[in-house]
């Protein structure tokens, strides 16, 4: 051990405190593995202050010294414009940390290095880590770590995580690291920008100073300037009104000087540097030789006004094929195991014939239910994953923008949208991209109206019995009322919530990058892990809940033969509760066999059809037939308007209490309970004086 | 440059032609041309018009540096959705394993975007030469 390092070690000793040390980086990077590693596997999760997002921390304890680990949330920037990187802002700020470890992805280095100097500008002591350095070399990535940490002032340590290298050397820097001073860094903005940074940090050092503050006056007169509402509130909150009015009077002069958006012009400059750092430092086998010309070519075509939007419908066009067309053989394969097979297997299998029902027709059905969908998302996933790796997001956010701004959103907010048409609960899940609470919750609101998948098989047979001729005109109708009445929710939401606000943002363009198959599998099972953890065990449950309530009744245990006897189903707990609802449903001519199927789509709107046939005691094939007796073409059309508006399965449901919490939930539940009931009445009515 | 501007223009043509006989079509309720070289429905349809008209933009701006970025869209849509065909078909094939399915899967690969798609091949790995070297 070297002097330097002997006398690092005993004034780290010294210390009282667990050192901090937010482990920080893009999503997929190998941060979570890396995370694990040093803390091996001694972390707990909670959550962050606040919200549900989870929070990871470790300890970790090298020569007695004990060293705190904040695994943050994967983040592209610190503008503070997601949830994520809000919270990983919040952290660097208020958790003060001593360091910064930021896990990097040696393959796509440049994506990563925006994050890097935005953590520089903030004046934190970094350390990054260059994982899958095996990687990048077999991609035929070179990167001259040597010129880059000189570059950066920052210590690199090439990494890989997954088998254990470059960990012990990571430990020693951070441990040097400690007692030196943070790394001065600076962007030459320009003299005009320049000028008006200095003037607002000659304004805002010493008041911070007196507060004892461990935050960069440059990067907050930084932050001044590019209108950050977070740090403006946070001064505001300690009584800086003054420095926000003044620094806000600097900007407001500099536009006009400049005749162009303050902020943009620093996102373009850390963006020049960016580019000139990964042309000086990274060099490619298949060399990339103008990487910005590319981007630049490929944005004009992209996001041009009418070709930007044809290539956007097309590519959505593509995405559906690929989730639902490619991915039904595979449902259908998953459904005949399900069906037949497996179920064949446990009836035999168990005895006596209440545990067999319950494990088919509760835990099975549960159970195929929920995997059913996961060819379909995972298909959906991939494809999403791969537009996300090459950059396109961004620029279907930037098509959109214009419209959604209306509706009080951001351009953002169209992909989650967009995905509710396959399915609701990965669509409520991705709204966490999105920068504001308001714009989530909006968002969330939306989705639920988007006519998922699942509804299309009680369309199909609705349509199949009462709509014949017109079947595909009818189907349409259904999704053009799903997006009328959502828009009409954001709109109203906005209003009344929100004061019609509307979000305004700046979107960083990342260079289009070709996608990395492992970053996409990753990213894909991650979220497939999240829907099972999450929807698989709700949906197992409620099966079996469903089950028991079908299967005894006010009068005590029917037996199993209910689930496919009308009669004695009719003497269910499920039939009792349904005939207790009947009243309420009148006005819309429904028996409690259709309510009963509606209550049964709350596990999924497949469900309906299938418990229909059940409760007419006839087979799938022989429904519409039976359905045409029983309902008019009016009363048909007004049920699928409910079926359409109503409650969201209960995955989404879940998923949506996970999001933006159970308050917000059961209003949502509320409202459209209430939208579906409105609308399928008026459409009765209505309908029954037109006709 | 000419000669691949003209060579992407065929392939633009072919996507539109198709797509104009898939509507006439479909309007007048008469057939006159073999389904696997019409698109299936109208999301392809509109996925045809927009990388003919992707083709034909290159075309016209083949004198400025925007066309191979153009065409490089143009084929790279060209290719997916082949791509996507051919996994939807192999995976029919490999669950479906019954007496017509090698039929049903020549059939499928015979179709208009399979073809199309092959024939971008060459004209992306041209354009990503001149982009990248």
């Amino acid at each position: 051990m070297s002097c330097h390092e002997s006398r690092a070690g005993s004034t780290l000793k010294a210390r009282q405190k667990a050192i901090k040390i937010g482990i920080i980086g893009n999503p997929n990077v190998g941060k979570s593995v890396l995370f694990n590693k040093l803390t091996k596997g001694k972390a707990w999760v909670g959550n962050w202050p606040g919200v549900t997002v989870e929070k990871k921390v470790g300890k970790l304890t090298l020569d007695g010294i004990s060293f705190e680990l904040v695994d943050l949330p994967g983040i592209y920037g610190l503008t503070a414009y997601s949830q994520d990187e809000l919270i990983a802002r919040k952290f660097l700020l208020e958790g003060k940390p001593e360091i910064v470890i930021q896990v990097t992805n040696a393959i796509n280095l440049e994506r990563n290095l925006y994050l890097t100097i935005q953590l520089l500008e903030m004046g934190f002591k970094l350390v990054i880590a260059l994982n899958m350095a095996d990687l990048a070399e077999k991609e035929g990535v070179k990167i001259d770590v040597d010129g880059l940490r000189r570059e950066l002032r920052t210590p690199i340590i090439p990494t890989i995580a997954v088998k254990n290298f470059g960990l012990n050397q990571l430990i020693e820097t951070i441990k040097e690291q400690l007692d030196k001073p943070a790394p001065f860094f600076k962007i030459d903005y320009g003299p005009e920008i320049e000028e008006a940074i200095e003037k607002i940090r000659r304004l805002i050092d010493s008041p911070i100073r007196r507060l004892g503050l461990k935050i960069d006056p440059r990067w907050l007169a930084i932050r001044l300037l590019e209108d950050d509402n977070d740090i403006i509130q946070r001064l505001r909150d300690m009584g800086f009104e003054d420095i926000v009015s003044e620094a806000r009077h600097i900007r407001d002069e500099l536009q006009a000087q400049l005749n162009e958006s303050v902020e943009v012009l620093i996102i373009e400059k850390r963006y020049e540097y960016l580019l000139n750092l990964s042309r000086k430092y990274v060099r490619r086998k298949t060399a990339e030789k103008s990487l910005t010309d590319l981007t630049d070519g490929l944005d004009k075509v992209l996001t041009h006004p009418i070709l930007g939007l044809m290539v956007f419908a097309s590519i959505l066009y593509l995405l559906f094929k690929f989730s639902f067309d490619v991915a039904s053989s595979l449902t259908e394969v998953i459904r005949v195991t399900f069906s037949q097979h497996i179920h064949d297997l446990v009836k035999n299998s168990l005895h006596p014939e209440f545990i067999s029902s319950l494990f088919v027709d509760g835990v099975l059905n549960g159970v195929g239910t929920i995997l059913i969908f996961i060819p379909n998302l995972l298909f959906l996933f991939i494809g999403i994953s791969t537009l996300e790796d090459t950059g396109y997001m961004a620029r279907v956010a930037f098509l959109s923008d214009r419209l959604m701004n209306r509706l009080g959103l951001s351009g953002r907010a169209m992909i989650p949208l967009l995905i509710g048409f396959g399915c609701n609960v990965p669509a409520v899940m991705s709204t966490r991209v999105l920068g504001s609470d308001r714009e989530r919750r909006l968002s969330v609101f939306m989705i639920p109206f988007m006519s998922c998948s699942a509804r299309l098989p009680i369309f199909l047979l609705l349509t199949l019995a009462f709509f014949r001729e017109n079947q595909l005109i009818v189907i349409l109708s259904m999704y053009f009322l799903g997006v009328f009445i959502a828009v009409l929710t954001a709109l109203l939401f906005n209003n009344l919530f929100y004061r019609k606000q509307v979000a305004g943002y700046v979107m960083d363009m990342p260079p289009y990058l070709n996608p990395s198959i492992r970053n996409i599998l990753a990213k894909s099972w991650e979220r497939i892990r999240s829907f099972l953890m999450k929807a698989g065990t709700i949906i197992l449950l409620m099966s079996v809940v469903i089950w028991v309530l079908s299967v005894t009744g006010p009068e005590g245990y029917i037996g199993p033969e209910a689930l496919r006897d009308v009669e004695l189903l009719s003497r269910s707990w499920i039939a009792s509760f349904s005939r207790f609802l009947e009243p309420l449903f009148k006005p819309l001519n429904w028996d409690w066999r259709i309510i009963a199927s509606l209550s049964f789509g709350f596990i999924a709107k497949e469900v309906v059809v299938s418990s229909l046939a059940v409760l007419y005691n006839v087979g799938v094939e022989s429904l519409p037939t039976v359905l045409s007796d029983s309902l008019t073409p009016l009363a048909a059309y007004s049920l699928m308007t409910f079926a359409l508006l109503y409650t969201p399965c209960m995955a989404t449901v879940a998923t949506m209490r996970n999001e933006v919490g159970l308050r917000y939930t059961l209003l949502m539940v509320l409202y459209q309970l209430l939208i579906a009931y409105t609308a399928a009445y008026l459409i009765l009515s209505i309908g029954g004086m037109v006709i | 440059m000419k000669t691949v501007a003209g060579y992407g223009l065929i392939i633009g043509i072919t996507y539109i032609s198709s797509t104009l006989i898939f509507l006439i079509e479909n309007m007048s309720g008469t057939r006159l041309l073999i389904p696997q070289l019409l698109p299936e429905d109208g999301g392809m349809a509109f996925y045809f018009i927009t990388v003919g008209s992707l083709y034909g933009y290159a075309y016209f701006k083949s004198r400025e540096k925007i066309f191979e970025t153009v065409l490089l869209v143009a084929s790279i849509m060209s290719i997916a959705i082949m791509l996507v065909q051919l996994l939807n078909s192999t995976l029919n094939l490999m669950i479906t394993l019954t007496s017509n399915a090698w039929i049903i899967a020549t059939y499928n690969l015979s179709r208009i975007e399979i073809i199309l798609g092959l024939l971008s091949i060459p004209l992306l790995l041209r354009i990503r030469r001149d982009i990248y070297e």
